[in-house]
């Protein structure tokens, strides 16, 4: 199954962004394209990005998690990653990306590192 | 689709856009699994053959998606060698020859990706390339554990 996208908005800049799927590099491009844009929609500076539900990622997910990085940063806001499945987090750590990210094990301590 | 038990080779010929990415990637995972290839080789194999795929589509084929261009996947088990042969009609083009990634650059948005190869040659044994003719062929290797 392709990646879907649901947004929960926590207020104050403040999302929970849901991605659900596989997140490959025939979905990544529109994956970015409706994360930036909901980004610049509702002003956003803080994100957690819950993988819970993604059973399979490639480096071009990798490239979508920079870019949000960098576009949170440059608005001086955080990007947190949670929940994601063993076989993803181990491609984290064999791209060496896993010191890059601040990744958590719950959504509630994602959330909450977010202050 | 030809599929031969006995030789433990299977082969498929696809279109090399992106769109066709996951299919290839299904097809590698299906081989593996028929093969019953350990869980943990199965997904490097997978994702690895996913990244040389997406580089053919992205540098071979310059990301034009057309559906005349094509990719051939061969799959072949020698007692615990997997080997993915790849054979595309692009343009010249040895994966091998991908620079590593930059993060500090990736970060400033200065470039971007350079993570496929990476993955490829930290996650398979060895990477071969050849030209052929008018033919790239991208060879795969990794030695899976039998337990």
């Amino acid at each position: 199954m392709a990646a879907e996208i649901n947004i929960k908005n926590l207020g104050g800049g403040k999302v929970i962004a849901y991605l659900n799927g596989r997140l490959d590099v025939a979905v990544s491009g529109d994956i970015e394209e409706k994360l930036v844009a909901a980004i610049e929609k509702d002003s956003i500076k803080n994100m957690v990005l819950n993988m819970d539900k993604v059973e399979y990622m490639s480096s071009s997910g990798f490239r979508v998690a920079i870019a949000l990085l960098r576009r949170l940063k440059d608005e001086g806001g955080q990007l947190k990653i949670c929940c994601l499945k063993p076989a993803v987090k181990r491609i984290f750590d064999v791209i060496e990306l896993t010191s890059l990210f601040e990744i958590f094990d719950s959504e509630e301590s994602a959330v909450a590192s977010l202050g | 689709m030809n599929r031969s038990a006995v030789t433990q080779k299977y082969s498929e010929k696809f279109t090399a856009t992106i769109h066709e990415v996951p299919k290839i990637k299904e097809f590698v995972e299906k081989t593996l699994k028929d093969w019953f290839v350990r869980e943990e080789d199965l997904q490097d194999i997978v994702l690895a053959s996913d990244e040389a795929a997406t580089n053919i589509v992205m540098h071979a084929y310059n990301g034009e998606n057309k559906q005349e261009n094509t990719l051939k996947i061969m799959i072949k088990k020698k007692g615990n060698l997997i080997e993915i042969d790849m054979e595309d009609t692009g343009l010249t083009f040895d994966i091998r020859t991908l620079p590593k990634p930059d993060i500090q650059l990736n970060l400033k948005g200065q470039k971007r990706g350079g993570f496929g190869v990476f993955l490829m040659k930290t996650l398979m044994d060895k990477i071969n390339y050849k030209r052929k003719k008018d033919c790239n062929v991208t060879v795969l290797l990794k030695k899976i554990n039998d337990g």
